[in-house]
């Protein structure tokens, strides 16, 4: 721990070393207007294929500066045009028409037109080429040029989702040119994009340097360039911060947002998350197989206490297995705190008090076993053993185990011989905000259960009618049909409680004030496309 | 002048006993702390208030509440039992492992010799805490996983210690003369050599102690301690880092009873030394 802390002191010395340039430059207000972003995580790959941009989500939020997609999220996540001007889905949901804009141009001067955009689908649909975020790619069949400016994307299969992939980080436009020279290889350290700045020096897990690109088709990067920072430690982060090191900072602990908050210099900047944080319930266990018991854990946590406590208000407790931003979200049902009601249904359930005050049926105790990991989700630790103290209230004896948090998803994403737990601590992101692909994500029945889950079924959740309705949800042709579908499903998976819902919590940064237009969307991102500096 | 240097080895004399009552005094009250706990602890330590959580210090709250709202001060006493059983069992497996290794390289000399001390100069190279991280990490989160690290980073050089002090004594004419009457091997090292080595291997072993409890401390802080919500000192450290700035007592407590509980092992280590061993004093 002393390593620790003198590295922490040692940081901060470099950082006030620093701080007398940073300083000058922030009250100098030239009118270079370079916006410096401290990252917690380091911008490593460049490239929507080959595994992504990383490292998660730093490169992501670099990608939005450099690349236009062909359509785009608005900060509330619903889908507008960047690229392509409009677009039409057609009434069987199996292609989409895309009118391109005129005139745009990447940043190596070639012509982003029909056929750059061709080139892109067909190397996003290559399995070899990319080889991340498959389920959003793997419906695309092909591409055709119609016109210079008329794309006409086409799916095997009914793929309503088709906008929400186009709209995805990785639907990142490359100019196949710059593919071309450095090759496939070579480009993830070189990227080049049409989208408001182009990169100067990229120095991978360290810095990158962007500046405004002057040809860019829509209205001029409100900053001359944009500097891209890996400072890992969240308290040298807010340092730098105060001190004028840096103008933006993301993934500030909400702890430690009461430092910011005092501070008239700054601002701090929240938007809910589409991660809702649970417990997943193993449903192979029988005391779990019973929906009563189910129901009577999602009654016995104060969740809403834990979102107001743990969380400093920074979250709130879920009214639907999706989050509240996420497309598609029906609020169903507020969670509540009914002890009393938690036991009564358990004793309707079969359980009485043993002479210890815990719970039994059959001269066996309720036991649960409760994995958690560290540091991987927000006040994991703290969560855990918040419910593990409220669930013994109501007479329910529960263990903890703390997974370090590198070797947490094996244990989760395991066959079901080797399933060790009975909750597991688990938050599914929706990366292109879709409710039917999160839900399809968590609770479409496994081909089988006695392997590892297909995606993230780690419940072995079973219902006939969710399934129906998520196809339907993906597959119908009329949008109003396919949110009835997603709004019917987000009840039954409520009622049947296959988790035990906890939070979802808000994605927090800090902006200094001489940068505005600074966002946070609910995919975690800390989007600068549209940040200023006086 | 035969006076003078007399006086000049009382006085450390008598601040070696300090040391000693300083250390063993200390000891004692952690011993307490350790065997009662619960009984003497003024919250059940893993009782939690949520309306009460990152108070700091009151007459309520002596050492104030953490971030679910459990009393600080129950969590330290209850958590003594689980550092201190840790260090006490570890110095106690490195001991056994330690002197047998050493004391049999030491005496037999030659291939065997050879043996033992490359394991040794080979597991030397690993800085212990390493060593701990890395069988901690298989061995797992628990009481067993911790000892077994702890144990094992210390054998190697107690191990060598002990090499060292048995060829020494190996040389004496009194164990020429055990061996000229035919003692046997067992018996020499058990009656002979070993007795006259115990200066130094208990000296060695308090101070590993102190040692023990950094170790394991720094064990849990990395999230290797116990699992949760079981009180220990590492843990509660690694888990109030978050919140230094906005709630210091979190973090302040916890150090502070760490710090004592070395300083107790050390002071003991240092005090039997200078009884025990007053040339080593300089």
């Amino acid at each position: 721990m002393k390593r620790r802390q003198f590295l922490t002191g040692a940081a901060g010395a470099a950082l006030l070393s620093a701080m007398p340039m940073g300083g000058i430059r922030a009250w100098a207000q030239d009118a270079s207007g370079v916006i410096t972003f401290g990252q917690s995580t380091a911008v490593l790959t460049l490239d929507p294929a080959h595994g992504a941009f990383t490292g998660y989500p730093g490169g992501y939020e670099a990608a939005l500066l450099i690349f236009d997609r062909l359509l785009d999220f608005d900060g509330d996540m619903k889908i507008v045009p960047q690229l392509a001007e409009s677009f039409a889905m057609s009434e069987d949901l199996q292609s989409c028409e895309l009118k391109l804009r005129t005139g745009v141009m990447f940043h190596d001067g070639t012509p982003c037109d029909a056929s750059a955009i061709k080139f892109n689908i067909e190397r996003m649909m290559n399995k070899d080429i990319n080889t991340t975020n498959r389920p959003l790619w793997n419906p695309i069949s092909g591409a055709e040029v119609v016109d210079d400016t008329t794309v006409v994307i086409r799916t095997s299969a009914p793929f309503a989702q088709l906008p929400n992939t186009l709209a995805h980080g990785s639907g990142a436009i490359v100019s196949p040119a710059a593919i071309e020279k450095y090759g496939e290889d070579g480009f993830a350290q070189n990227p080049v994009g049409a989208g408001p700045y182009m990169v100067e020096s990229f120095d991978p897990g360290q810095e990158l340097t962007l500046k405004a690109f002057d040809d860019y088709w829509g209205s001029k990067p409100g900053a001359s360039g944009v500097v891209f920072k890996f400072i890992a430690e969240p308290a040298t982060r807010i340092n730098a911060l105060t001190t004028g090191a840096v103008d933006v900072i993301d993934s500030v602990p909400v702890q430690l947002v009461s430092q910011l908050e005092g501070n008239s210099e700054i601002e701090v900047v929240r938007k809910p998350g589409l991660r809702p944080i649970g417990l997943a319930m193993n449903l192979t266990r029988p005391a779990l197989s019973d929906v009563k018991v189910r129901k009577a854990l999602n009654l016995a946590v104060p969740v809403a206490t834990i979102a107001d406590k743990v969380f400093f208000g920074f979250a709130k407790a879920p009214d639907s297995p999706l989050a509240f931003d996420a497309l598609g979200h029906k609020s169903v049902n507020e969670t509540t705190y009914d002890p009393e009601q938690a036991k009564a249904l358990l004793k309707e359930a079969g359980y009485v008090e043993g002479s210890d005050g815990m719970l039994e049926k059959d001269g066996a105790k309720l036991s649960l076993s409760l994995y958690a990991p560290e540091g991987l989700f927000p006040g994991d630790v703290a969560v855990a053993e918040i419910v593990a103290a409220s669930l013994k209230q109501v007479g329910i004896d529960v263990q903890i185990t703390k997974i370090e948090k590198g070797g947490y998803w094996d244990h989760l994403r395991q066959d079901q011989a080797n399933l060790a737990w009975d909750l597991g601590m688990f938050g599914f992101n929706p990366s292109n905000a879709s409710g039917t692909y999160h839900l399809a994500s968590l609770f479409k029945s496994n081909a089988d259960d006695s392997t590892k889950p297909d995606v993230w079924n780690i419940s072995r959740y079973r219902n006939a009618e969710v399934d129906e309705l998520l196809k339907t949800a993906d597959t119908a042709p009329n949008e109003e049909e396919r949110m009835d579908a997603l709004g019917k499903a987000q009840e039954l998976i409520w009622a049947d409680a296959p988790y035990l819902w906890l939070q979802i919590n808000e994605n927090v940064s800090a902006v200094r004030k001489s940068v505005s237009g600074v966002s946070v969307m609910p995919i975690v991102f800390t989007n600068l496309r549209t940040a200023t500096k006086s | 002048m035969p006076e003078a240097v007399v006086r000049s080895r009382r006085r450390p004399a008598r601040q070696a006993n300090l040391f000693l009552w300083l250390g063993a005094g200390l000891l004692t009250a952690f011993v307490v702390l350790a065997v009662l706990g619960e009984q003497i602890a003024p919250y059940d330590p893993t009782a939690q208030d949520l309306f009460a959580m990152l108070e700091g210090p009151t007459a309520v709250h002596l050492l104030g509440t953490d971030n679910v709202g459990r009393d600080i001060l129950s969590r330290i006493i209850v958590g003594t039992r689980f550092t201190l059983s840790i260090a006490l069992a570890s110095v106690f497996f490195a001991g056994i492992g330690g002197i047998a290794l050493g004391s049999v390289a030491g005496y037999f000399g030659g291939m065997t010799d050879r043996i033992v001390t490359g394991i040794i100069d080979l597991l030397l190279t690993v800085p212990n805490i390493v060593l701990a991280i890395a069988i901690a990490s298989v061995a797992g989160s628990s009481a067993t996983g911790l000892t077994i690290a702890i144990t094992a980073s210390f054998i190697p050089p107690l191990a060598r210690l002990v090499r060292g002090r048995v060829i020494e004594l190996r040389e004496e004419d009194f164990i020429a003369a055990a061996v000229t009457v035919g003692m046997g091997h067992g018996r020499i090292l058990l009656r002979h050599i070993l007795p006259n080595a115990a200066t130094v291997i208990v000296i060695e072993l308090s101070l590993n102690a102190g040692q023990a409890v950094l170790i394991g401390s720094a064990l849990g802080f990395l999230g290797l301690g116990v699992q949760p919500p079981a009180p220990e000192w590492g843990t509660m450290l690694g888990a109030s880092r978050e919140y230094l700035i906005v709630a210091p007592h979190l973090v302040i407590a916890p150090g502070i009873a760490i710090s004592l509980l070395v300083l107790a092992f050390n002071a003991f280590g240092d005090g039997l030394r200078d009884v025990f061993d007053p040339a080593s004093r300089n």
